[in-house]
């Protein structure tokens, strides 16, 4: 990703998997639209501080214009290339997992708002590991607590910064 | 010149002055490696401990953690993948493909190297050529500003090969970020939705731990597999280190870049380390080499980086103007202990200053001996399994981010820019333009609108004043000329095919 510069080509002559060009043409849809919303949004601004925003929207609508074309052509492309069938049920299998992947962040995110950092992170860090297939308790033991024990010493005790704790323990009493 | 490195030598060489700088070399390269945290959260931290110390002291303790954290952010870009520091993503570029062919130690001592040559070379340009330094720096007024962070823009498409659209596209993404808040020019809030965390803007560090960590990770826990294809570490540190000087015209070219880029208040490292890696790429015999591990695309970043924040402190020590934060917290710490900057430091406590200067000299040594020895057993973590690592290191970058203002905004806006760069990743859109739009949002704004009010609402300023002029059409031939050769080089293959 954070790949060499020239990586990005466009999507014409590759030929994804028709899920996969549609996801891409939305995502160039939500962002022409995304800009056409910052330039009437900045209607709302003084004259002189909607002109960057309005600039830079004037920019953005028209490179994602330019992106959002050859997305829409790629989507009929792959659509007439597509094979279905036997292949879905793997399809179905793989997504399954790419969802949880890509959804770990967010969870996190989540779960430290509700638990706190410890407690959120030591779930996190369990339950990843288990989901991608260590069952050993002594591995998920020893990374969840090792992690956990550099944390508190680089961030606790070597730069005196308290992370959230979040509601739990205020509800048990704790805090 | 070299009366005053005997000055600053003779300062320096007490025990507890050095016991200080290697105690802050090691926390430095601890905290480097940690994605969030960085030379200005560990100089923030570290300046209430130093006001029991004695002025000389307490500089050389914050410029050792300043140079440590600084040269080792790039150790988690070519690990990783992901920059410690925000002046290191460009070396991700090269650093990390090398470390995917198992070569991390290497490709970490080419970044030891060129930060120790860049720093040395920026210090000693510091002592010697101050004042030409200085002017340099007051020539530059806000339609300078602007054209510099155009022709950094302009990068963009650089940057983008193959897919503009797309790159200009992500840099308007990074613009539009760094609009929101109350513009300091205009004082007016904008796309803060009545929210009042959003008034200061997004920080930067979250953003970027977002747009480059997380999807990094994503990829770890999607791929599995080791860092490194080949399952073992080639090379050794000090043959990267070794290495770096059999690249000198990339080496020098670079440290100059960096040093002209950092005497300008504003501009930072990140600009600096990006113009000196493309400069590199396009300057080369074969540029197709960059991206794919080039030791070139390792050092020239690196290069521009420790020079440019060394160059900072010209105009921070003689001007009182900082250049970046890294200068800002050095003059607040001078403030504590009841130090003013200008000329006349240089004449009346220069043990002080030339002190700090010479301790800068001996901090990058010091660094480069501590880094080359723990180089080695951080390249391991190039050997452990993905779906260890990717937990691991999300948890860290999160409390890295959550570090900087105890807010747990930052730690959304992560998570949101995490959402956005596996987007991104997934669909092609380069994630650096947005940075580069991030990072100079706000001083192309602000430099527009301020030479707007300098010249009376007249837009031609810009091209009459000879430094922006030249500027701008730098800028300029940087987003035309790509397309354009490539038109002329398609249209010579059409011409020579029809007549053959």
């Amino acid at each position: 990703m954070n790949g060499p510069p020239g990586e990005f080509e466009d999507g014409i002559g590759a030929s994804p998997p028709g899920a996969l060009a549609v996801a891409a043409a939305l995502f160039a849809a939500t962002v022409f639209v995304f800009f056409c919303w910052v330039f009437v949004h900045a209607a709302s601004f003084t004259r002189e501080a909607a002109l960057f925003p309005r600039l830079i929207a004037s920019v953005g609508i028209v490179s994602a214009f330019l992106t959002l074309v050859p997305a829409v052509q790629t989507v009929f492309i792959a659509r007439r290339r597509e094979q279905d069938g036997g292949r879905q049920a793997a399809e179905l299998l793989a997504w399954r997992d790419l969802t949880v992947i890509y959804a770990s962040p967010p969870v996190y995110g989540v779960l430290l708002y509700g638990l706190g950092f410890w407690i959120a992170s030591a779930v996190f860090l369990v339950g990843l590991l288990a989901f991608l297939g260590e069952r050993r308790l002594v591995v998920l033991a020893g990374v969840a607590f090792g992690t956990l024990a550099v944390v508190y010493l680089v961030f606790v005790l070597g730069f005196d910064i308290r992370l959230p704790e979040g509601p739990l323990p205020a509800l048990l009493g704790l805090a | 010149m070299l009366d005053n490195l005997l000055i600053g030598f003779r300062a320096v060489m007490a025990w507890d002055h050095l016991v200080v700088m290697f105690v802050a070399t090691i926390a430095g390269l601890i905290v480097g490696v940690v994605p969030g945290l960085g030379p200005i959260t560990a100089m923030s931290l570290l300046i209430p401990f130093t006001f029991t110390m004695d002025p000389l002291s307490a500089l050389l303790a914050l410029a050792s953690i300043s140079v440590a954290a600084n040269c080792s952010g790039s150790f988690t870009s070519i690990l990783l993948n992901v920059p410690g520091e925000t002046s290191a993503a460009a070396t991700c570029f090269d650093g990390h493909p090398l470390a995917r062919q198992g070569r991390a130690t290497f490709a970490i001592g080419l970044s030891i190297g060129a930060s120790f040559f860049a720093a040395v070379i920026g210090i000693l340009g510091v002592i010697a050529l101050a004042e030409p330094l200085i002017d340099l720096a007051l020539a530059f007024g806000p339609p300078e500003y602007f054209a510099l962070a155009t022709v950094g823009l302009a990068l963009v498409a650089s940057l983008s090969r193959g897919a503009l659209s797309k790159g200009l596209a992500m840099a308007a993404i990074g613009l539009w970020v760094s609009t929101i808040g109350i513009d300091a020019v205009i004082g007016e809030a904008r796309f803060t939705f009545g929210q009042l965390e959003l008034q200061d803007g997004i920080t930067l560090v979250a953003a970027m731990t977002g747009i480059f960590a997380i999807p990094e990770m994503v990829a770890w826990l999607r791929d599995r597999g080791t860092i490194s294809h080949t399952g073992h570490i080639d090379g050794s540190v000090w043959s990267g280190i070794f290495d770096t000087f059999r690249y000198p015209v990339a080496l020098v070219r670079s440290t100059l870049v960096g040093i002209g880029i950092g005497v300008v208040p504003g501009v930072g490292a990140v600009a600096a380390s990006f113009m000196a890696y493309e400069i590199e790429r396009r300057s080369g015999p074969s540029p197709e080499r960059f991206g794919k591990g080039a030791p070139e695309g390792v050092i020239a970043p690196e290069a521009a980086n420790n020079s440019s924040i060394s160059a900072s402190l010209a105009p921070a020590l003689i001007l009182g103007i900082p250049c970046g934060a890294t200068s800002a917290l050095l003059l607040v710490a001078l403030a504590v202990h009841g130090i003013r900057p200008g000329t006349m430091l240089f004449t009346s406590q220069p043990d002080l200053v030339y002190g700090f200067l010479v301790g800068l000299l001996f901090g990058a040594v010091m660094f480069m001996l501590v880094s080359a020895f723990f180089a080695r057993y951080l390249a391991l973590v190039t050997l452990v399994r993905a779906e260890l690592l990717a937990p691991v290191f999300m948890v860290i970058s999160i409390a890295g981010v959550y570090a900087q203002n105890q807010r747990f905004g930052d730690v959304v806006v992560t998570i949101l820019f995490g959402l956005l760069g596996c987007l991104a990743q997934a669909f092609g859109y380069p994630a650096v333009p947005l940075v580069l739009g991030l990072v100079l949002g706000k001083l192309l704004e602000t430099s527009f609108h301020q030479s707007l009010s300098m010249a009376g609402g007249d837009w031609t300023m810009f091209f009459f004043r000879p430094l922006s002029a030249t500027l701008l059409t730098v800028a300029l031939a940087l987003v035309l000329l790509p397309p354009a050769l490539a038109l002329y080089k398609r249209a010579n293959g059409t011409l020579r095919a029809s007549s053959s």
